[in-house]
């Protein structure tokens, strides 16, 4: 089906992040048991299943799929069989409160060194707040759309604006989510120069090529027949303690 | 593993046990099926979210502020808002219950959003280790506070007089008011204990779950489940319905499929219904025509 021709997705959607999230899981050298665990909704299939199909490309099938509904308040029997599984990464596609649930967990039946690919409603500092013990949540990382962390000096740039209109502003990962789309927006809007019309304006965003926006860890390509701008993202993990964003395995950005 | 998941379901049956507990006695006290419940077991949670974390008040201090906010949050439902509609059909009272603990969901909504909130641990009590299996600090006190909680129950239900009262009401109200126990104040005594009870559950759970607002309606569900397995009405039934539920939803997730642990509350519900409708411990319901 063709695309509306007046819409332009700006950042990294379901597809995308399970793309990145697939991507990275294989960046770790030797993995080859892979085992998921997800909510059993179109919300953690959006990351899921394109995690399956990135997985399946490079000939690894998850060896187990793990139900985690909403609401649940114990992972016991999850964690129990993955401890049985010995898998080499864990997908996880859980919300906040499943995901600290599920990570709690964990430690507490001592598996403490299988690394868990989180899904990209999670926010890795928001994770580490939530469970408050950076050691169990040391092998956790989520898909990051953005060049930074939070605190991180690539970001200051963007936590100065946004503080400077909203001042009382908790500043989140989520809180730049439309800025890198804002900045292609601007510059088709340059392009486009005076004199400007709906039909100049599509067409200049259709221009828009493998453009830096200064704040996405991926560039942003539209075409006329294709208006999912940003394909994939990096990741973010904690390194040493600290929150790092990678572009694979052991590569920061 | 089969040890594990014991240990661990019986942690997670005995937050269940709690919720049944505090339904059953409202239902035996009022014949009224509380279904906010779940929303309000939260409240004891969000009463001590609010006066620890947003007030730095001490934890033990702020629990029990809490249980007592909760009990005179009965009262006010049982004066205010169950007895007017007395009598009316038994179908308000549902709506009634539902309306209640939607309100109080979508106050706590309009306050956090579906901010899911930590709530900072208490007692951190190191894990035991028994061989391979795992007894965490958190098992520990949720087990031993809820034990501590029903023994004390039982104590005041058959050893007391207060515990003869309730028993009087609970066989027959005409002969209880007949006998100068008012009634209608032990109706607001049951609906303050059966909040104060799940406020208890709430404050044990929301340490390990987090807290947010949607967090009510799975809790309601088991509660009802354990409810249906002990036998409606049945006090020592809710409780060993409560156990058996956490137990199987284990069992059920490792053993089977972790998608049963879900669903295992409505598995429970359907088996008893239709097997052994007066559940394990429940009288069977006969009917003089």
């Amino acid at each position: 089906m063709p695309p509306t021709p007046n819409v332009f997705h700006g950042v990294p959607a379901g597809p995308a992040y399970g793309y990145t999230m697939g991507k990275f899981v294989m960046s770790k050298p030797g993995t080859k048991n892979v085992v998921m665990v997800e909510h059993s909704n179109d919300w953690a299939k959006s990351y899921a299943d394109p995690t399956r199909d990135y997985m399946k490309t490079k000939g690894i099938e998850p060896s187990m799929v793990l139900a985690m509904e909403r609401g649940q308040t114990d992972a016991t029997a999850q964690v129990l069989k993955i401890r049985e599984a010995k898998p080499d990464f864990i997908v996880a596609s859980l919300y906040e409160a499943e995901t600290v649930i599920f990570l709690k967990d964990m430690k507490k039946y001592g598996i403490t060194d299988i690394p868990v690919m989180g899904a990209a409603g999670t926010d890795l500092e928001n994770t580490l707040a939530r469970i408050g013990d950076i050691d169990t949540v040391k092998n956790y990382y989520v898909p990051h759309a953005f060049i930074d962390t939070v605190d991180g000096p690539g970001m200051k740039e963007w936590n100065d604006m946004i503080l400077k209109y909203y001042p009382g502003e908790t500043i989140t990962g989520f809180s730049y989510v439309s800025i890198g789309s804002a900045v292609a927006v601007v510059q088709a809007l340059k392009n486009a120069g005076p004199d400007l019309t709906r039909e100049k304006f599509i067409a200049e965003m259709d221009k828009i090529k493998n453009f830096d926006t200064g704040i996405f860890a991926t560039n942003i390509t539209w075409a006329a027949d294709d208006r999912h701008g940003v394909k994939e993202s990096a990741v973010a993990g904690f390194v040493d303690g600290k929150p790092t964003v990678m572009k694979s395995w052991n590569e920061p950005m | 593993m089969l040890m594990q998941l014991t240990v661990s379901g019986l942690a997670q049956g005995a937050i269940y046990a709690l919720i049944a507990l505090s339904l059953t006695v409202v239902f035996r006290a009022t014949t009224v099926v509380n279904f906010g419940h779940g929303d309000f077991v939260l409240g004891g949670a969000f009463g001590v979210y609010v006066l620890v974390v947003m007030l730095g008040l001490p934890f033990l201090p702020s629990a029990i502020a809490a249980i007592i906010l909760m009990f005179a949050c009965g009262i006010l439902i049982s004066r205010g808002f169950i007895d007017p509609i007395k009598a009316g059909p038994h179908i308000g009272f549902a709506m009634m219950s539902i309306s209640l603990g939607y309100i109080f969901r979508g106050t706590t909504r309009s306050i956090w959003g579906r901010e899911v909130l930590p709530m900072p641990r208490v007692f951190d009590i190191p894990p035991v280790f028994i061989g391979d299996v795992v007894i965490t600090g958190d098992a520990m006190i949720i087990s031993g506070i809820v034990a501590l909680l029903l023994v004390g129950f039982f104590i005041v239900f058959y050893k007391t007089s207060i515990g003869k009262v309730i028993q009087a009401v609970y066989q027959s109200e005409r002969g209880a008011t007949l006998i100068g126990i008012n009634v209608r104040r032990f109706h607001d005594m049951m609906w303050g204990a059966g909040l104060a009870m799940g406020a208890v559950a709430g404050i044990l759970i929301a340490p390990i779950s987090l807290l947010h607002p949607d967090l009510g309606a799975g809790f309601l569900i088991r509660g009802f489940a354990a409810m249906t397995l002990g036998g409606f009405g049945s006090l020592g039934g809710a409780v060993a319905g409560g156990l058996i539920l956490g137990v199987t939803e284990q069992y059920a997730g490792a053993y089977i499929n972790t998608a049963l642990i879900d669903i295992t509350s409505y598995i429970v519900i359907i088996l008893v219904l239709v097997v052994r409708p007066s559940g394990l411990f429940g009288k069977r319901a006969v009917v003089r025509v």
